[in-house]
């Protein structure tokens, strides 16, 4: 959808009273003399009437969505990040379960690539660099698996950073939001 | 997992006489943050993250991500605790964290969909380079199979508004800030911001007319088509 100007249905008051002001007077925006000056054209307008009421039944159905409750222990979590988290790094219940998964996934690669290393044909026992290095932080990952297991939010965010798995968090604001 | 709360609009709030009561906590809530106080803290995630958590949802149709986002969004204001100025207004300042998290989080899903082939062909986008709304359809996790039909509807034309209009009616009426506080959390003018809620609140009486006219979805009309 496009912004296009609005476009109620024409009033035929001279001068026509505009969506705006009609909108601004349901919301109570409107000054005192304003405020005067719309109520007075809606009375006398049956057009901008029916147009005020379909306005205003909208709004309360805008209104009238329905919210969210929180899953219980959300304030418990977030004071206990912001207690372990001062520099600001998050660790969200799906982040902690993408590192959990991580760690799983790295044991099933570390033991393929150990059959692969020693099993494969030509040149037993020798890897790139590369595969060194992916071994390298798998083998990471199986030697702390209690540890990550067990780590508080900050630990698991720096471990994650160095293991370069979870995308940068944005950095600190202040009261400009 | 999330759930749906019962229904209490901003307006009831007002009523309630609650707004102005929870603006001067909010800053007192902050400074004493400010100051190491954990309950603090605690007790001003209390108090907002259901209307967090809701405004999020609103972009991110997923109370998993919605979650997430508001997680982020605390821990900003927790950041930023050194740096808070009571002069500015709490609910303004972190509705705009909030619709910062959120279009953000949108612009990384839509860029992880780029990345795995999932991304829409080009040309299709909001104008200004603005996200995409989430995947219409994936269920919004507030809403009902059938009961809240008219609010599955409502929200479907949410998405398809751009999205600046989408912000501010979201602001506006959703969550119940005046023009003047809705002008200062997307950082315009208040006739600007006067000017997207008219033209979204026309752009959403034309779609629901029809309903809005007979109670009922014409078949040829039907947006639910």
């Amino acid at each position: 959808m496009t912004e296009t100007p609005p476009s109620p249905r024409t009033c035929p008051g001279t001068p026509p009273l505009s969506a705006e002001d009609l909108v601004a007077w349901l919301d109570d925006e409107l000054s005192a003399t304003d405020a005067r000056r719309v109520e007075s054209h809606v009375v006398a307008c049956p057009t901008c009437a029916g147009e005020a009421d379909l306005l205003r039944r909208t709004g309360d159905l805008v209104a009238r969505l329905p919210r969210m409750t929180v899953s219980s222990g959300f304030a418990d979590r977030v004071v206990a990040a912001a207690r372990t988290a001062p520099a600001g790094r998050l660790v969200t219940s799906r982040r902690w379960s993408f590192v959990r998964t991580a760690a799983a996934a790295a044991v099933v690669v570390a033991g393929v690539g150990a059959w692969w290393a020693v099993s494969r044909p030509g040149d037993p026992g020798q890897l790139t660099a590369r595969e060194e290095d992916e071994i390298a932080r798998d083998l990471y990952v199986l030697a702390h698996l209690d540890t990550l297991q067990s780590a508080d939010a900050d630990e698991l965010a720096r471990i994650a950073d160095d293991l370069d798995v979870i995308d940068a968090v944005p950095s600190e604001e202040g009261n400009g939001g | 997992m999330a759930s749906e709360a019962p229904i209490r609009t901003p307006d009831d709030e007002k009523q309630a006489g609650a707004s102005d009561v929870n603006a001067d906590d909010d800053a007192a809530l902050m400074i004493a943050v400010r100051g190491g106080d954990e309950r603090a803290f605690t007790t001003l995630v209390r108090r907002w993250q259901d209307r967090i958590v809701s405004l999020a949802n609103r972009y991110l149709r997923s109370a998993a991500d919605a979650e997430d986002v508001s997680q982020e969004v605390f821990l900003r204001v927790h950041r930023a605790r050194e740096t808070y100025e009571p002069s500015a207004k709490f609910s303004t300042w972190i509705y705009r964290i909030t619709v910062n998290a959120s279009l953000n989080h949108i612009r990384s899903r839509k860029a992880r969909k780029a990345v795995s082939g999932e991304l829409r062909p080009a040309g299709d986008g909001e104008p200004g380079g603005l996200p995409e709304p989430a995947d219409p359809n994936e269920p919004d996790p507030t809403e009902g199979p059938e009961k809240d039909e008219l609010a599955r509807v409502i929200r479907e034309i949410l998405d398809e508004l751009p999205e600046r209009q989408r912000t501010a009616i979201l602001l506006n009426k959703y969550q119940g800030l005046g023009y003047e506080e809705s002008a200062a959390a997307m950082e315009l003018s208040i006739p600007a911001v006067k000017s997207l809620l008219t033209r979204a609140r026309v752009a959403i009486k034309e779609r629901l007319e029809p309903y809005l006219t007979t109670g009922e979805w014409p078949r040829e009309r039907d947006p639910r088509a």
